[in-house]
């Protein structure tokens, strides 16, 4: 009966209950440490992550950066500054930095407002170089005793560009004696593939402004091709590299013009001889790829980036050539 | 003793402390990865902010500086407007400072109403190399965290000077602290949820554990037929529990085996005492009556010869009393008599017994000693039977020893509840083959009429009577030990007043 009792009802011994109340004690110490452990581990790591402090980047100087070389003579070469200066910079620094590494001197851009203070510059010898345009080249070196010693290089390696007629696709002007009657959109007055080009092309074709429902001049040749494309003008005249950025878009070229030599590298002819070269040698070495993969060439001005050849003066004499028969036409420039 | 975590921690706990300090473990270390992640993410995208910014702030500034070299100014002007113009416009940015290429401030503001002069953020250019550019996060007193740019106003290497911006950090460590909090959440979401899960699954395991042990326990053999319910599950704990199922059955099998085995041994043993007893009975008895025999025949047939006549009729007597003495004692071996307990001294008996032997043992040489422990207590016991005991173990061992031989007598308190009382003697001791044949009836080592061979039968019936124990112990040839335990307060209730 004893036997049995005990079975049903175990009694359980001292020592046994003494270890389970130890097992527990040292299970609720084992789960408290672990509990503090995190909640001090959490603290930690708060005030670790939300701690902000410290220097994130800290770049050197780059190799290219040209702070002012006191050691060495500075050269100015000029530029109109048709956009906002930055933008210039942004294009043709680069090109000064390339000009500056492969000659004695310090090549630095010199900003005008007017392309008569550039040719002001030149004259005056504030300036040793300047990117004139081939229109303002042409009508003012023989006044400004000046002279081309290079031309750039468009994508496919000719030193010439051209004035090219665009219209929507959709549109039923197929020439240029279709534009009689309609409204027609141009670059700057004073753009020689955005202006005058194509107003003699028009005066080729028998066709002068009156002729035309309206003919407008915008000051930027993007700024044209923006025109065609709303319908606010039925056609516009535009250089042709600025056209082919638009390729893909709504438009079509229905008409080129005859090659018109690029805007030429300018020095006055007093200019010392050995400058000249020195930016004449270094221009024609140019690497296009380096200068397209080189870091201290980025961003180097698209128009510039195909490289240069020499320059004539009679180049030009084409344009000489329009300018007189607009002004026959009085058309003047 | 030293507390062992592995042997005493239950199973149940075990499993719950490991593997919910892994999933904990697990949680924390994808929880801190991702929050750093996070935290690298939420400042890059921000300094990304602030880096684009300041080159927006920069456009103008650059602008400024060339129109000031186009013109041959000092651009201080524009950009003073300039600067109050951003401070009229961005929100965010708490300073601004320019410097000149030749490190000389041009303008500065601070655009968060502290108290701070400019000379506080003015640029240590002894760590700033030109064009280096720098973004650092610090904690400022009154407006919190800022992130402070030291940019460079430069165009492909073209640098101008130097522009220091500060912009508001706080609302990236806001967004920082919102992560912390979430992920903490989820971490204690998660673990929770696994722990409660695991505590559950492993409490269903440790159940079916719970039951299979208390099947066990319950598990008796002397009711193995009632029916013992275990965990059926497919699992480990159900392949264990058939297991146990089937250990059951073998067990309650070998019972029966076992029970019908002992029940042959104790036929076969049955029989050969009686046989053993029959053949002592006939034995001792057959002397006696041959011998009576001889005498009847030789008184018949010379019956006038009263000498022979009267000795031989004190032989017949002398057969006659040998029969009945034998009689006697097998009579007292199967009688089990109960004995009438009451207050005795074991050294007062063993005394009277040493006294009625000392005539024997100075006669041949033996020396007997008697050593009682002085806490020796009284013990409730028949005092005729223990003397008789005592006797019968004391003639036992001085028949045993030579002459010159010693007996040693040893009592004491054995423990709480019973006594001891041993003899021992230096004589030839029993062989060990004999040992288990030492208390049955008429076994006896002594010559032919020495011994009736049913003294230590009768000594272990009244020690068995007195729920009491008596052990052989014998090293042959060295010394051979009785020893008798007897309870001190007795079994029986019918005690002698």
């Amino acid at each position: 009966m004893d036997k049995d009792r005990s079975h049903k009802h175990p009694v359980t011994p001292p020592t046994r209950r003494k270890a389970s109340v130890n097992r527990k004690n040292i299970l609720l110490l084992t789960v408290s440490g672990f509990l503090f452990t995190t909640i001090l581990i959490t603290f930690y790591l708060y005030f670790a992550v939300l701690d902000l402090s410290g220097t994130y980047i800290k770049t050197e100087q780059h190799s290219y950066s040209h702070a002012y070389n006191q050691d060495r003579p500075v050269k100015y070469i000029g530029i109109v500054s048709r956009y906002p200066p930055h933008i210039i910079y942004q294009g043709y620094q680069p090109l000064m930095n390339y000009l500056s590494n492969q000659t004695e001197y310090e090549f630095r851009l010199k900003l005008s407002n007017s392309y008569d203070d550039t040719l002001e510059q030149l004259a005056s010898g504030e300036i040793d170089a300047a990117f004139l345009g081939s229109y303002i080249y042409a009508s003012s070196r023989h006044e400004n005793n000046l002279q081309s010693i290079l031309k750039p290089l468009n994508e496919n390696r000719e030193a010439y560009r051209r004035s090219v007629f665009i219209t929507r696709k959709n549109s039923d002007i197929q020439g240029i004696a279709d534009l009689r009657g309609k409204k027609l959109a141009l670059a700057s007055r004073r753009s020689l593939s955005g202006n005058w080009v194509p107003l003699y092309t028009l005066s080729m074709h028998n066709l002068a402004p009156e002729d035309l429902a309206a003919v407008s001049n915008y000051a930027h040749h993007h700024t044209v091709v923006y025109k065609v494309l709303q319908g606010e003008y039925d056609a516009g005249a535009v250089r042709d590299r600025v056209a082919m950025e638009f390729k893909e878009s709504d438009m079509r070229i229905f008409h080129s013009s005859a090659e018109i030599p690029t805007s030429p590298v300018v020095v006055s002819r007093s200019q010392d001889p050995y400058v000249v070269d020195q930016i004449r040698n270094a221009l024609l070495n140019l690497d296009t790829q380096t200068i397209l993969t080189d870091p201290a060439y980025q961003n180097w001005d698209i128009d510039l980036s195909f490289g240069f050849t020499e320059s004539r003066t009679e180049d030009y004499d084409f344009i000489q050539n329009i300018m007189d028969s607009l002004d026959e036409m009085e058309l003047e420039p | 003793m030293k507390w062992s975590w592995s042997r005493n921690m239950s199973l149940k706990y075990k499993i719950i402390i490991l593997v919910g300090g892994i999933i904990i473990l697990l949680m924390m270390i994808i929880s801190i990865a991702f929050l750093y992640q996070y935290r690298t993410t939420i400042i890059d995208k921000e300094i990304d902010n602030v880096r684009s910014l300041t080159d927006a702030v920069s456009i103008p500034i650059i602008d400024a500086f060339i129109y000031g070299e186009q013109e041959d100014i000092i651009p201080q002007e524009l950009l003073e407007r300039y600067i109050s113009y951003l401070s009229d416009r961005i929100d965010g940015i708490q300073y601004a400072y320019v410097y000149d290429r030749d490190q000389n401030l041009v303008t500065y503001s601070n655009f968060s109403n502290t108290r701070e002069d400019e000379s506080a953020r003015l640029l240590d250019f002894d760590h700033v190399p030109p064009g280096a550019e720098i973004v650092s996060i610090f904690r400022h007193q009154e407006n919190g965290w800022v992130i402070d740019v030291v940019s460079p106003i430069q165009i492909s290497g073209m640098q101008w000077g130097t522009a220091r911006l500060g912009f508001d950090g706080n609302n990236m460590r806001r967004e920082i602290g919102s992560i912390f909090f979430a992920l903490l959440a989820l971490s204690i979401g998660v673990t929770g949820s696994a722990l409660l899960v695991l505590y559950l699954s492993i409490g269903r395991l440790t159940s079916s554990l719970a039951k299979l042990t208390e099947a066990i326990d319950a598990f008796d053999l002397m009711s193995a037929d009632r029916e013992v319910m275990l965990p059926d599950s497919n699992d480990e704990i159900g392949y264990l529990s058939k297991r146990f199922e089937l250990l059951q059955k073998r067990l309650i099998e070998s019972k029966y085996d076992l029970a019908e085995s002992q029940r042959n041994i104790y036929r076969a043993e049955k029989l050969a005492f009686i046989g053993r007893l029959s053949s002592g009975v006939a034995h001792e008895i057959n002397n006696s009556v041959n011998g009576i025999q001889s005498c009847l025949y030789a008184i018949e047939k010379d019956p006038k010869n009263h000498d022979q006549t009267e000795e031989y009729m004190k032989l017949i007597n002398e057969g006659l009393q040998h029969i009945e003495i034998i009689v006697k004692k097998l009579l007292e071996y199967s009688r089990k008599n109960t004995p009438s307990l009451a207050n005795v001294k074991i050294s007062e008996i063993v005394d009277d017994v040493l006294k009625l032997c000392s005539y024997k043992s100075q006669k041949r040489g033996i020396t007997i000693v008697f050593e009682p422990d002085p806490d020796l207590p009284d013990i409730k016991a028949d005092k005729h039977l223990i003397q008789e005991v005592i006797m019968n173990l004391l003639i036992n061992s001085m028949d045993a020893v030579s002459e010159g031989g010693c007996i040693c007598i040893k009592a004491g308190r054995k423990n709480r509840r019973s006594i001891y009382l041993s003899v021992e003697d230096n004589g030839p001791g029993v062989a060990p083959e004999n040992s288990d044949l030492i208390f049955e009836p008429f076994f006896t080592t002594k010559d032919t009429g020495q011994g009736t061979g049913l003294g230590l039968s009768v000594v272990q019936g009244i020690i068995e009577s007195h729920d009491g124990t008596i052990t052989l112990k014998s090293d042959p040839d060295v010394k051979t030990v009785f020893t008798i335990t007897l309870p001190i307060n007795g079994k029986h209730e019918n005690t002698v007043n």
